[in-house]
Parts: structure tokens; C-alpha cells; sequence
């Protein structure tokens, strides 16, 4: 600490910002490591033997380390290879297309000399409020749509959110109206003008909300569970899931009645910790392409600021 | 066919003496079965007369592909076993059977979108409470079955199922579902650590005082009892039990089940005897019997007693053999034997339709669906294959009702939901070669039990059908949800103001109705049965 | 009138590129977002499955009838809405504060590090967290009553003590959504045109003073926006999030249970269509006036920052 005030002073900084860089060292520090103890919570628990878990509960250091949980998950790594591919594909695409259509339609909505705008917010805002339920929507997939057992049933659903919309929208709307205005008069289409000028100036924005559609992507299952049949569709997630959920609902109905009691010896499966590897394996790879994202992000930043 | 029908009299001859009390009576009331019982069954008079049905051949001509949906997950050999299926399906009645399967994640939402949806499918598992049976055919989703379509398609599980099954599948006068037939115990029994019983100076324990006793000596020294309140047991010593189609899985409204003459339904917090449960388990919660997390613990049942951490495991006979097997091999110093609490009382038979299968209403080939689920309810083959798989690569027979496991990891035994069309008299058990103490004190049990079937009371069969009444229902449910976990096992810190609490809540939430209802739906039930 | 109409087909025709960027959203929501909405008219229906949607007989309001009978309607908005002031107030300062922290930290290494860190919490699914909880909580083998009993104190047996859980459940709530929360604080925050800043420090200003006069008034856009995003879902309760901390744990209810998980628990056991979509539909009536009312207001203090 002493060393840290030593050189501020050499650098003849204010008192101000010591304590300012006191303040924010500190405070993100332990932030930073409240949200990182539980993950290694999450890691050690994986590696740990279940019996160890369910006796001990959880700590900082593996207990009497097994792969036990990591085994049943790569019970048959050809599945959650496919899995991992299904996933990947569809969050590159998802998040391709997504973001087109959002900056396009934020675009537009941003845009001062378009009357039209506030009554096209509104049809848009009006969605997130009211919603027919699952029911009809589930009927529009597979009736109408008849998307069934298709991919683009895990593409679709989630393709447009009017809450990126709205983000962007926000960023778009600090772009100043005078460079569109003057590319216009150089003579540029709006669809010039969208993409030559204000998507190279909203970087950051294109890196945030890009990030936010590929974790909606990557983190779903739910459009699985209601739409998908064949196994060799499943994304990585729903694959997971059924592996967590099936043994609470084994637990679920077993409480519930008297289904012949051979059945529950095929349920000896680790649950704790494998709920653990689970997380483990389903994050681990988001984990690791952040600093990548993370380093897009300080790109388009720096690109965005010298321009403006 | 000959064959067939005489292997399902050997079967039947052979379980004869496990379930003598159920086997003659189920005989006895195919001849007299009420056939004024539906509505629509009487315009079709044609086929009337079960004899008849039975020897009519139902035409087939036409090939069709069926649909079934069954709980869980597809096995590794699944599809091989029922390609096997398929080639007796195909050869007798000119049909295919693709079957799609929930998870047992996901069947809580699906179940619901396939009839919504109106998706084309025929056949359904289905069970009372716990897979969605009551809701599904309130909502209209169930093609109801009446006696002379049973009889026409169905004629062999029409022999096999008994009047009582039938009786409590119905719903408002209408059977939407064929029930299992299989004798299971209503009532648990607790696999114990015998050590302890020894340690703590208590010799058996066939009561609930000598149960109390036994939850105190642990509590006193510092071990966990149980996984959580033994509601259960203390219902049962008092000879209550739940009605069915009632509350909370039939928990808020009981009847004296031991008693058949006794027709009166006993509100629970109208008991005295409630509050006095109540206040019994408190002393032990706070005592430490169990433990203080119990409503958000997610452990299974025998997750306790097997890491040692509790000192009994409550469920049925069955699962507290297996258990008990397992705690005795990996801790042959704990001494685990298995007792009964409630040994004084006689044996209910648990509920037929906890386990069954329903027609689609919108399936577009009812009667063959009727007759495929005939195949795989009656005819040996068909059952075996479903229950056990292929025969020489997964199971070996021993003799003609019993079977040895050759290979399981690719379908599990009676694991692949074939649940529904459980049908004892053709059900091969397990040939077990060397019998541990467990299994010894298991045999004594089942013994004991089939010895000691209680009489059959007029509610047993009887099924409460909530729809007048569905507003207070749903909402009685909200209430209990909040309460009634705390109060049996014995966590909220003053009993009598919180039972007060929930009390208020209840009768807020209509339960007066439910059981206005309730009462005048038993009373025609029983003037319609006497009536007979 | 004919020149009203005119005008309108003129503008239709001048903003013929704007409306031909809105027309794939536009598409997509009519579909998907619109269309579905008709379900709605389920909560004024004894729905049944041979009926479907249209056919089911109408039944007034007695879907409503159970919300308010159930003597829960109360409890559970207060609930639902006291948890989400606490979220919306401490989690926009939270975020804030971290995302001005970050950006006054020098050393890049150590705000990419933290960063990083603090968006683990994010990719956690509620189980997991549950989970988590439950072993930090837990009285038999928790975390916190282990390092409680290591010190000679009586064991804490958070499952029976409802008035634990609010602040338990913020602190949840506002760890995860920090990283992720910030992101978008950061990327407002860069996108602040340096010059700005400059201007402010020869002026004199030292670094608090930036802070509060530069810094903050310059990310209004941003937090306003998603200010009034959050109001909007005031009345909805996170669903995942309180199923997987609290549970089916009947005696924390009166502290826990919000909207979204009364009705999941009705749904679960009575399987009542029409119900659901009334409480849904009494849901995004509130959440409707109150985005309205919070929108007007925000516009008369400035018109630029509202929704629509």
C-alpha cells in the first residue's frame, strides 16, 4: 500500500485521486472476489467425490477428488461433441443475423426526421408487456409454422428482443445527427449510412449487445425442451439439462408414488457434483472466449473515440 | 390363444397364494359388473355381452401406424426391444407403434402442450396425482372408455383388471384410464440401523409411542432420525387415510379406512388429532430429530440413511428391501433390519391408478390403440419384452414367473415406463439366489401383509371429482402449499397459532365447499353402489 | 381531408427506405408477438383442450376470482414489488459504481482480470445458485454455519427464518447481474467523447468533480433508458430465481413469494389454463400503466430519454 502512495506522490497527482484509486481498487477487488469464490466453488465441487459433497457440503479445496462427475457427462462424448457444434452454430448465426436486425430497426428508430418513429416504438415496446402465454405460442410454432423438430425453431424464438432494440436505440441515438446528415448530402443511402458511418461509431454497442444475444443463445434450453424430438438436435444446454432434471424428476415422482422400486436403482447417479461439472462444461467455453469479446470491446471503444 | 390364455391361468393359478384375498374377488366381479354404469355405453347394445365380445374379431384390415407417449428416457436398446414389439404387433393386428418420450423433466409442461396443441398421437401414460390423470381428463383430453369398448377391444384386460381398479379410475361416472393391476402396500415401513436400536436399549418398534421413542433416543443423542415428520405413520396408527381426489393428493380430507362402516370424512384441522401430531413433532424438531432444512433439502429418501447421516428410511416394502440390501453390504456392522410401525392396523392396497394408460381424445384410431394396449397388458410376450427386454441378452427365464438379470445397462428392469400396464398375474420376480437378513425380514413382511389385508371400505374406490369446485381448489392448494409443510414436521415456533393461521386460510380459500361437494358426491356414490 | 391523405402517401413514400428496414421486424413481431396475443382472450375463458383457444366457453371473471380469493393477490404484489425497487435502486447504483471504478482503474490488466471475474456470476444458471445457497446456508453442513460453529456461536437455521431472506435474495440478485449490468454502463461511459473530459480538467476540476459532473450527467441516456425498462417489469417477479433460492419452503412465503411463483404453483397443481393467463393479464395491466406513467414523467423532464 505504502509503495502504491509512494509512487502517486512521485507522479504528483492530487489527494483526489489517491483516494479515488484506493476507492476503486479496493471496491473491485472484492467484488471481484465475491463473484469468484463461488465459482471455484462450482470447480472444486466438480472434482470432488460426491459422497464427500452430500457429507461435507461444499468448500474452497477439492474433497477426496473424483473425475466420477465429468465421467457420466462424457459418458458418450460423440453426443456432447454434436451438442457443443449445434450450440456454437447456432449462437454464430443467432447472433449474426440478431444484431442485423436490431441495429437496422434501431436505426431507424432513431432516426429524428422519421415522424413515424415513437408510433413504431410503441408497437414494439407494446410486445414485452402483453404476451398470449406459451400455449398459442406454442401453437403458432407447431401448427401454424409447423417448425416442430426444426432448427430454425431454436433460431427463431429468440432472434429479435426489443430489449437490445431499446439498448441500442440508446447508443444510436448519441451517434450526432449531423455526420448523417452529411454523408447524406454526399450522397449516401440510408443503407450506406447505417452501415458506413454509424456502425463503425457504435462498436461498443454492436460488442455489448452481441454478447448479450450470444448468451441468450448459448444459454438456452427451453426452446429445445418444447420444440426439439431428436437427440441429434439437441444443443448443448438442453443435453445438460435433462441430465440435472431428469434425476429431480425421478426424485419428484418417486415421493409421489409407488412405481416398482427396481427402477430407483438405475438412478444412482452423482447429483451435487454433477450439477457442478455440468456448470463446468457448459460455461467453461464462454468463460474462455470472454477476454476475446472483452478485447473487441476495447477496440471498438478506442476506434469509437478517436473518430468522435 | 389357447396358449395365451392358459399361461395367464397358470400365472394367475401360481400368484394365486400371494394375492388371495384380491385374485377370487376380482373373478367374482367380472360376472357381476354393473353395465348400466355409462351413459353411452347403453345406444351400442350389440356387443353387450362380454362372451360375445370376446370371441368377435375387430376389423383390422386396414394397416395403421400408432403413436404412443410414454415417461422418461429412451434407452440405449430401446428401439431394438420394441422392433421386437412391433413384429408381433404387425403380424397380430396390422399396426405399428412409434413411441416418443417426455422427460422427466419436461413432462410437467409438455404433457399439458401435446393435448393443447391437439397433436395427433393415441396412446399416453397416465397416473392419478402424480402424472397428470385427473387435470387431463377434467380438461377433456382423454378419450373416456366405456365397458362395452373395454370389452370389444380390450376383452383380455377386461378379465384381468378388477371391478375395484375400474371403480377408481372413474371420474364423474366416465373410466378415461386402464389402471395398473398390481398389489402394491398403501402403507411405508421403515428400514432402521439396528445398531442403534440396540445402542439406545429399544427392541422393536411396531407402534407409533415405541416410534416416538426410538425419534427421541436418537434426537437425545445427537444422530438425525428421519428425513423429516412421520405424518404418515400417525395417520395410519389412527387408521386414517386419504381420500381420494382430494386436496393436496387427498392429504386435507380423510376417512377411517379400517372401519367400513364408518362413512363420515374427517376434516384434517377439524382432528383433534392433528393439532396433537402437530405438537408431537414439534417437540422432536426442536429436539433435533431432523433436520432444520428439511423443507428445501432435495435429497432423496435413502440419502440419509445409506451416508449415515439418519437413522431410518421410510417408504414402501419394496424400496426399503433394496436399501436395506445396499446399507447391509456397505455397512454390515450397522445391522439394518426393517420394521413396521403402524403393525397393529390391517393393509390397504395402494391405488390402481397410480400407474396406467389413457386413449388421446383425439387419436384418430381408438380402437386399435384398445387393442394394442390388450397386447402388451396380457399377452406374456409382449410383457416380458417390454418389462424385461430380449430375452437371452438381457434377462434369463427361471421357471415360468421368475427371471435373472444377464445385462441391464441398456434397459433397465421395469424401467422403461411399463408401469401402465403392470399386470401381476403375468409378472415375473426376481430370482434372488442368496437371501441376506434383509430379505429374510422382507419375506416375513410381504407375508405378514398379504396375510393381513384389511376389508375392503365403500371410499376406497371412491375418487373426488373437483371441477364444481375448481376456483376453492386452486386455491386451498396456494394455502397449503404455504403451510402445511411447516406444521408436520413440526418447524413453526407456536403450533396452535399457526394451525390457527391455516385454518383461517383455508376456510377463506372455500374448503367448506370442497367438502359440501365432497360429501354429496360420496353420499350418491355410496347410494349408487348399495343401490347394486 | 384529401390532403391529409395525401399527405400520407406522400410520407409513405418518402420514408419508403426507413419502412423497408422495419419491414422484417416488423414482420416478426406481428407474428410472433401479436399474432400469439390473441391468447389472451383464455383468461375470460373455462378453457378446455377439446375447445382449444376459440372454442372453450367463456366464463367471465372468474379466473380472476381465484387471485383475489386465494387471499395471496396482495402479499404477493407488495412482495413483488418491494423486490424489485430494492433491485432496480441498488442494482443501477451498483452497477454504476462499478463501471466508473473500472474505468478510473489504471492498470489494464487488473480491469480486464476484474471484469472478467465479475461476469462469472452470470453464466450460472438459478440452479446452480440455488444449489450454492443451500450449501452456504444450509444448517446441517452450510458454509456460513460451519465458520459459525468453528467460532463457538450457535448454529443460524436460515431455512425456518423468513426475515433472512430479502436481503439474502438482493444480495443474490445483485451479484449476478453485476458483470452484466455494468457492461452497459462501461460501454456508455467510453463512448464519452474525450474532448469533454479535457475541456473539464482545464477548467480545474479534479477527479470527483469529473465524476459527478461529466461522467454521470453523460450516461443518463443509458441509465434512464434502462431505468424505465426495469419499471416496466416492476410487477414480474424473476421466477428462476426465487423458485431456486426458496423453493416449495412454505414458511418463508410470507418474505418470498412473488406473483410469477403463485401462479407457477397454481399452473403446477391444477393445470388452469384460464387462471394463468388472468394473472398474466392483471400483470401486464399494472406493468402497463406503470411504463406509461413512468414514461410520461421522464418525458417531462426530458422529451429525448423516453420510449416511445
Amino acid at each position: 500500500m505504502s509503495d502504491q502512495v509512494h509512487i502517486s506522490k512521485r507522479v504528483k497527482t492530487g489527494k483526489e485521486v489517491i483516494i479515488l484509486n484506493i476507492l476503486a481498487y479496493s471496491f473491485c477487488s472484492i467484488i471481484s472476489i465475491l463473484c469468484l469464490i463461488p465459482f471455484i466453488m462450482v470447480l472444486t465441487g466438480s472434482l470432488s467425490s460426491e459422497e464427500a459433497i452430500v457429507n461435507n457440503g461444499f468448500s474452497l479445496l477439492i474433497q477426496d477428488f473424483s473425475l466420477d462427475a465429468y465421467k457420466t457427462v462424457f459418458k458418450d462424448p460423440l453426443v456432447v461433441g454434436k451438442a457443443y457444434l449445434v450450440t456454437i452454430l447456432l449462437t454464430l448465426g443467432g447472433t449474426a443475423i440478431g444484431l442485423l436486425l436490431q441495429t437496422m430497426t434501431a436505426y431507424v428508430l432513431s432516426r429524428k426526421d422519421f415522424e413515424w418513429r415513437n408510433g413504431f416504438s410503441f408497437f414494439f415496446y407494446f410486445t414485452t408487456l402483453f404476451s398470449g402465454g406459451l400455449v398459442p405460442y406454442y401453437m403458432l410454432m407447431t401448427i401454424t409454422l409447423k417448425l416442430q423438430d426444426s432448427y430454425l425453431a431454436l433460431l427463431l424464438p429468440m432472434i429479435f428482443s426489443v430489449y437490445n432494440l431499446l439498448i441500442m436505440k440508446s447508443y444510436i441515438s448519441s451517434v450526432p445527427e449531423s455526420l448523417m446528415d452529411a454523408a447524406k448530402i454526399d450522397g449516401c443511402g440510408e443503407f450506406a449510412i447505417l452501415f458506413k458511418v454509424v456502425m463503425p461509431l457504435i462498436k461498443p454497442a454492436l460488442a455489448t449487445v452481441g454478447l448479450f444475444i450470444a448468451l441468450a443463445y448459448w444459454n438456452d434450453w427451453y426452446n429445445a425442451m418444447l420444440y426439439i424430438k431428436s437427440e441429434s438436435k439437441y444443443p448443448l444446454q438442453y443435453f445438460l439439462y435433462r441430465q440435472v432434471n431428469n434425476i429431480e424428476g425421478y426424485k419428484k415422482m418417486l415421493t409421489n408414488s409407488g412405481v416398482s422400486s427396481s427402477v430407483i436403482n438405475s438412478v444412482n447417479l452423482p447429483t451435487q457434483t454433477l450439477k457442478m461439472a455440468l456448470t463446468i462444461v457448459v460455461t467453461g467455453p464462454i468463460v474462455l472466449a470472454f477476454p476475446l469479446v472483452q478485447k473487441y470491446f476495447v477496440q471498438g471503444i478506442t476506434i469509437g473515440a478517436v473518430k468522435g | 390363444m389357447k396358449k395365451r390364455v392358459l399361461s395367464v391361468l397358470l400365472a394367475l393359478g401360481m400368484t394365486c397364494g400371494i394375492v388371495s384375498g384380491c385374485g377370487s374377488q376380482a373373478k367374482n366381479e367380472v360376472s357381476e359388473a354393473p353395465a348400466d354404469q355409462l351413459g353411452e355405453s347403453a345406444d351400442s347394445g350389440e356387443a353387450s355381452e362380454s362372451d360375445e365380445a370376446t370371441g368377435q374379431v375387430p376389423d383390422t384390415s386396414e394397416h395403421v401406424d400408432l403413436k404412443m407417449y410414454l415417461i422418461g428416457d429412451r434407452t440405449a436398446d430401446f428401439d431394438e426391444v420394441y422392433g421386437k414389439i412391433n413384429e408381433i404387433l404387425e403380424k397380430k393386428l396390422n399396426c405399428s407403434l412409434s413411441v416418443d418420450f417426455l422427460s422427466w423433466g419436461d413432462h410437467d409442461t409438455k404433457y399439458s402442450l401435446l393435448f393443447s396443441s391437439q397433436e395427433d398421437f393415441d396412446l399416453i401414460f397416465t397416473a392419478s396425482s402424480w402424472c397428470h390423470y385427473e387435470q387431463t381428463a377434467a380438461l377433456g383430453g382423454f378419450y373416456p372408455l366405456s365397458e362395452d369398448f373395454i370389452k370389444t377391444y380390450a376383452p383380455d384386460i377386461w378379465n384381468v383388471v378388477p371391478e375395484m381398479a375400474w371403480e377408481q379410475a372413474k371420474i364423474n361416472g366416465n373410466i378415461y384410464m386402464v389402471p395398473n393391476y398390481q398389489n402394491e402396500f398403501g402403507q411405508d415401513v421403515m428400514t432402521i440401523r439396528g445398531d442403534l436400536m440396540e445402542k439406545y436399549g429399544i427392541e422393536k418398534i411396531t407402534n407409533w409411542d415405541e416410534l416416538v421413542e426410538f425419534y427421541k433416543a436418537c434426537a437425545n443423542d445427537g444422530f438425525y432420525a428421519s428425513q423429516g415428520g412421520p405424518n404418515y405413520q400417525y395417520f395410519q396408527n389412527k387408521g386414517y387415510t386419504i381420500t381420494g381426489g382430494a386436496p393436496h393428493g387427498g392429504e386435507m380430507i380423510l376417512y377411517n379406512t379400517q372401519d367400513p362402516s364408518d362413512l363420515s370424512f374427517t376434516y384434517l384441522l377439524d382432528w383433534d388429532g392433528f393439532a396433537d401430531y402437530c405438537k408431537q413433532v414439534k417437540e422432536l424438531a426442536d429436539m433435533g430429530a431432523w433436520s432444520s432444512d428439511v423443507l428445501n433439502s432435495t435429497e432423496e429418501r435413502q440419502v440419509g440413511l445409506l451416508n449415515g447421516k439418519t437413522a431410518t428410511l421410510a417408504w414402501n416394502l419394496g424400496s426399503c428391501r433394496n436399501y436395506g440390501r445396499q446399507a447391509e453390504t456397505e455397512h454390515p456392522e450397522w445391522n439394518v433390519t426393517i420394521v413396521d410401525p403402524v403393525s397393529s392396523q390391517p393393509k390397504k392396497v395402494n391405488s390402481y391408478i397410480n400407474n396406467g394408460v389413457a386413449i388421446n381424445n383425439n387419436s384418430k384410431n381408438k380402437e386399435r390403440a384398445m387393442m394394442v394396449l390388450n397386447e402388451f397388458y396380457t399377452n406374456p410376450e409382449v410383457y416380458d419384452l417390454a418389462m424385461l427386454g430380449i430375452e437371452g441378452k438381457h434377462w434369463e427365464a427361471v421357471g415360468d414367473d421368475q427371471y435373472k438379470i444377464i445385462d441391464e445397462t441398456n434397459y433397465g428392469v421395469s424401467s422403461n415406463c411399463n408401469w401402465g400396464w403392470n399386470n401381476m398375474t403375468i409378472t415375473r420376480t426376481e430370482y434372488i439366489e442368496n437371501k441376506t437378513e434383509v430379505d429374510k425380514v422382507y419375506d416375513q413382511l410381504d407375508e405378514a401383509f398379504n396375510a393381513n389385508i384389511k376389508p375392503d371400505h365403500i371410499y376406497d374406490g371412491f375418487n373426488f371429482d373437483s371441477t364444481n369446485v375448481s376456483t376453492q381448489f386452486a386455491a386451498v392448494e396456494a394455502a397449503v402449499d404455504i403451510y402445511y409443510g411447516p406444521l408436520v414436521n413440526g418447524l413453526v415456533d407456536d403450533v396452535d397459532a399457526s394451525i390457527a393461521e391455516f385454518s383461517a386460510a383455508l376456510e377463506n380459500a372455500g374448503i367448506r365447499d370442497i367438502i359440501a361437494e365432497l360429501e354429496s358426491q360420496a353420499e350418491a356414490y355410496v347410494a349408487e353402489k348399495q343401490g347394486n | 381531408m384529401k390532403n391529409k391523405k395525401k399527405g400520407f402517401f406522400y410520407k409513405l413514400y418518402k420514408y419508403r427506405v426507413y419502412l423497408l428496414m422495419l419491414l422484417p421486424s416488423v414482420a416478426y413481431t406481428l407474428l410472433f408477438a401479436y399474432y400469439p396475443m390473441t391468447g389472451i382472450v383464455m383468461a375470460f375463458k373455462k378453457y378446455n383442450y377439446g375447445g382449444g383457444i376459440w372454442g372453450s366457453p367463456f366464463n367471465g371473471l372468474k379466473n380472476f376470482e381465484f387471485f383475489f380469493k386465494s387471499g395471496q393477490a396482495g402479499l404477493v404484489t407488495r412482495n413483488t414489488v418491494l423486490y424489485n425497487i430494492a433491485f432496480i435502486i441498488l442494482g443501477t447504483i451498483l452497477q454504476i459504481a462499478v463501471a466508473i471504478f473500472l474505468t478510473e482503474i489504471r492498470s489494464k490488466k487488473f480491469r480486464k482480470i476484474s471484469q472478467s471475474m465479475m461476469f462469472l456470476p452470470y453464466f450460472i444458471s438459478w440452479v446452480i445458485v440455488g444449489v450454492m445457497a443451500f450449501n452456504l446456508f444450509s444448517s446441517d453442513f452450510g458454509f456460513v454455519n460451519r465458520i459459525i460453529a468453528l467460532f463457538g456461536g450457535e448454529k443460524i437455521p436460515f431455512y425456518t427464518l423468513p426475515q433472512v431472506w430479502p436481503p439474502i435474495i438482493v444480495f443474490f440478485a445483485l451479484w449476478k447481474g453485476v458483470g452484466y449490468g455494468s457492461v452497459m454502463y462501461l460501454a456508455a461511459i467510453m463512448g464519452i467523447d474525450t474532448s469533454i473530459y479535457e475541456a473539464a480538467s482545464i477548467d480545474g476540476a479534479n477527479v470527483f468533480q469529473r465524476i459527478f459532473k461529466v461522467t454521470i450527467p453523460m450516461i443518463m441516456p443509458t441509465t434512464v433508458i434502462l431505468f424505465l425498462m426495469s419499471v416496466g417489469g416492476i410487477f414480474k417477479g424473476n421466477f428462476d430465481m426465487f423458485y431456486n433460492l426458496v423453493g416449495s419452503n412454505g414458511l418463508l412465503f410470507n418474505y418470498t413469494d412473488v406473483i410469477d411463483t403463485l401462479t407457477n404453483r397454481a399452473l403446477l397443481t391444477s393445470q388452469d389454463f384460464g387462471m394463468g393467463a388472468a394473472i398474466g393479464l392483471f400483470q401486464s395491466i399494472l406493468c402497463f400503466v406503470t411504463i406509461l406513467l413512468a414514461n410520461h414523467l421522464v418525458g417531462l423532464y426530458e422529451k429525448d430519454y423516453t420510449l416511445f
